[in-house]
């Protein structure tokens, strides 16, 4: 009888396809979204653990300013300079590579091409510590890095902005605030670290970038990559004992430099991917709500149209089951096949959308069967009441509507 | 008896008080037997017809159809009654409009768990002529082919009881007599008919005569006489009479039989 019923289900959806189409195009477009917005969210999830595991998870970020005061800076508080890396060098120097780091904002200029892009004033450990490898040239040696010579390595995007293609940037001179610079090397593609382009930058030494164009030992970084993983939470208190020394800090003053370790930066950029995803996904969950209601309008609408042809179906010995499957079953079959068909739209604005976003969202498995599973839930909950009315109606009343 | 109605009263709700439909019927009809049910609009014989076809339980009494006591007995048994013991023609056919002659026809079989059902409405319909329209919708055909696809549709789970509420009342004059044959070949073959009309000419095919009026039986007339139209009430009441004592009994409303009772049937 249920293959009946589902045969009689096909039949009436088939009889009206315009109708039938209109309504499941609110699960379509429900279920798209759901599936596109979860495969987003994951892509920006994926993407995000992705990057930061690229920075490599034995490293700890040690920057000015009050780890307990947000990023407004206390007046009190000293800068991380070179002479603190020193310190963490000498006192650390088997256990940790210590990579100090100057940021400066600068025009480039080559020929008639210029950007404005970040310098990076750096030692030769900072390569290893960030994970910088080379794609053409050598990374700077530990013996220049108390030089000041005038050179460079830069990214895939500066060389873009400045170079034609096919022409070769190593050993050109470019010009960085007017003072002319010689690339001696271009590094590998890093991709976008969250929303901030690593191949935008232009790596100079660091005694360069302090004597030439900052004037001051000041650093923005110091990054220290722990050589044995398992000592991170250690080496960690470590260096915080050498600073606060080097700050000459009393006990009762909080620290005036933050320490982050990437498993922390991990966290919270997966804490800020989750809730994301979960937005995305309640907005879908709303659309496949309507959709859903609509579904429920349209059904009731066609319970009172066929209110005739239930009577007849009754009057001639159809149980009250019989005439409730029927519109379940149709409504179940109107919702899995708009799930279907959602899910497919879905697949494709996710590819869509991976053409044009710097991450791939990841349709996964779970969100189809979920999907599925939603689009059956929708089609029996908000099928049950249309077809519970359609079951219980009275034969004879049912026979005199017109 | 095959049907046996005794007191049974219908009424509906109508604001504070309540509208009476039928206010105590009791009939006895036996299996073969060929019934008319006549009686003016708003007399309750379509309530009564209803009540007869297990369409409405929703009444006051007590109604045995063979042996099953369908006052109280649940919605599917019901529905198993409507689909094995009795087949409906209906004044306004009622075919699904959006199925085939044929699935309008296969249509009670598939309720009634028939698994194998090829050819069963194909006979049914040649049977009323009707072998040549079996893909057509009922859009497509004229009221007299309708109604014989209706009638083919109550005869294919081959029900011992035909109910037929005006079967006439929508067609012209050629195909109601064609209607009618087939109603009388149903009777001549065994089933009982049980047909409510309006129209005396219609009524004649009936043995039995059962006149309604103000939601009472105003006389109830038994004739092997096919022109059964002009006779008095006193023949009526004679013709009562095996009956009658019995009725009686069983009905608060014993059996009116007036004087002018006939007159306007």
């Amino acid at each position: 009888m249920i293959f009946e019923n589902i045969r009689m289900a096909f039949r009436s959806i088939m009889t009206g396809k315009l109708r039938s189409g209109l309504t499941i195009l609110g699960i379509v477009i429900g279920i798209a979204s759901v599936i596109a917005m979860l495969a987003v969210g994951r892509g920006a999830q994926q993407s995000i653990s992705a990057n930061i595991e690229k920075m490599g998870s034995n490293l700890l970020i040690i920057q000015p300013g009050s780890g307990n005061r947000g990023v407004v800076q206390t007046a009190d508080s000293q800068p991380l300079t070179m002479a603190d890396a020193a310190a963490l060098q000498s006192a650390l120097g088997d256990k940790i590579k210590v990579a100090p780091e100057v940021s400066i904002r600068a025009q480039v200029k080559n020929q008639n091409k210029n950007t404005s892009t970040t310098v990076l004033g750096i030692t030769s450990a900072y390569f290893e510590a960030r994970n910088y490898q080379m794609a053409i040239g050598e990374e700077f040696l530990p013996e220049q890095d108390h030089l000041t010579d005038k050179i460079c390595i830069i990214g895939k995007t500066v060389a873009t902005a400045l170079f034609e293609d096919g022409e070769n940037p190593a050993g050109q001179i470019i010009r960085i605030n007017r003072q002319p610079y010689r690339i001696v090397g271009i590094y590998q593609e890093k991709g976008a670290t969250g929303w901030q382009d690593a191949d935008d930058q232009i790596l100079i030494p660091i005694q360069t970038a302090q004597n030439r164009m900052t004037g001051s030992s000041d650093l923005r970084a110091i990054y220290s990559s722990v050589i044995d993983r398992t000592q991170t939470t250690a080496i960690q208190a470590e260096i915080e004992t050498i600073l606060r020394r080097q700050h000459k800090l009393r006990a009762d003053q909080d620290n005036d430099f933050r320490i982050r370790s990437q498993v922390e930066l991990m966290e919270s950029m997966e804490t800020i991917s989750k809730s994301f995803t979960i937005l995305l996904g309640s907005i879908a969950f709303i659309s496949l709500l309507v959709g859903g209601i609509g579904i429920m309008n349209i059904l009731l609408v066609s319970v009172t149209e066929r209110t005739k042809e239930i009577g007849i179906r009754k009057a001639i010995g159809a149980y009250e089951n019989d005439i409730l499957y029927q519109f379940l079953i149709e409504s179940i079959t109107l919702c899995i096949i708009g799930g279907i068909l959602g899910i497919l739209l879905g697949v494709g604005i996710s590819y869509v959308v991976g053409i044009f976003s710097p991450w791939q969202p990841i349709v996964s498995s779970f969100s189809i069967l979920l999907s599925l599973g939603v689009s059956l839930s929708v089609g029996i909950g908000f099928g049950f009441f249309p077809a519970l009315k359609a079951a219980r109606m009275n034969p004879v009343d049912a026979l005199r509507h017109e | 008896m095959q049907i046996t109605m005794s007191d049974v009263k219908k009424s509906y709700a109508l604001g504070e008080g309540k509208l009476t439909i039928l206010k105590g019927i009791s009939l006895q009809f036996a299996a073969g037997d060929y019934v008319a049910i006549i009686g003016a609009s708003g007399s309750g014989k379509s309530t009564l017809m209803h009540i007869l076809g297990c369409m409405d339980q929703e009444f006051e009494g007590a109604y045995l159809l063979d042996g099953q006591p369908v006052h109280q007995i649940s919605n599917n048994t019901l529905a198993e009654l409507r689909r094995q013991k009795l087949g409906f023609i209906f004044q306004t056919f009622n075919l699904v409009a959006k199925l085939t002659t044929r699935e309008n026809v296969a249509l009670p079989l598939i309720y009634n768990r028939i698994k194998k059902r090829d050819g069963i409405a194909e006979k049914h319909l040649e049977a009323v002529g009707l072998g040549h329209r079996l893909d057509h919708y009922p859009a497509q055909m004229s009221g007299g082919e309708r109604q014989r696809v209706a009638i083919a549709r109550a005869l294919v789970n081959d029900p011992q009881i035909i109910l037929a509420d005006e079967p006439t009342g929508n067609l012209d004059s050629k195909s109601g007599i064609q209607v009618m044959n087939i109603i009388d070949g149903l009777n001549a073959q065994g089933k009982t008919v049980i047909l409510v009309t309006h129209d005396p000419g219609i009524a004649a095919h009936a043995r039995t005569v059962v006149t309604m009026k103000d939601g009472l039986v105003e006389s109830v007339r038994y004739t092997e006489n096919r022109l059964v139209s002009d006779k008095t009430a006193e023949d009526s009441a004679k013709g009562l009479q095996p009956l009658g004592s019995q009725l009686a009994q069983a009905s608060e409303h014993p059996i009116k039989t007036h004087e002018e009772g006939s007159s306007h049937p």
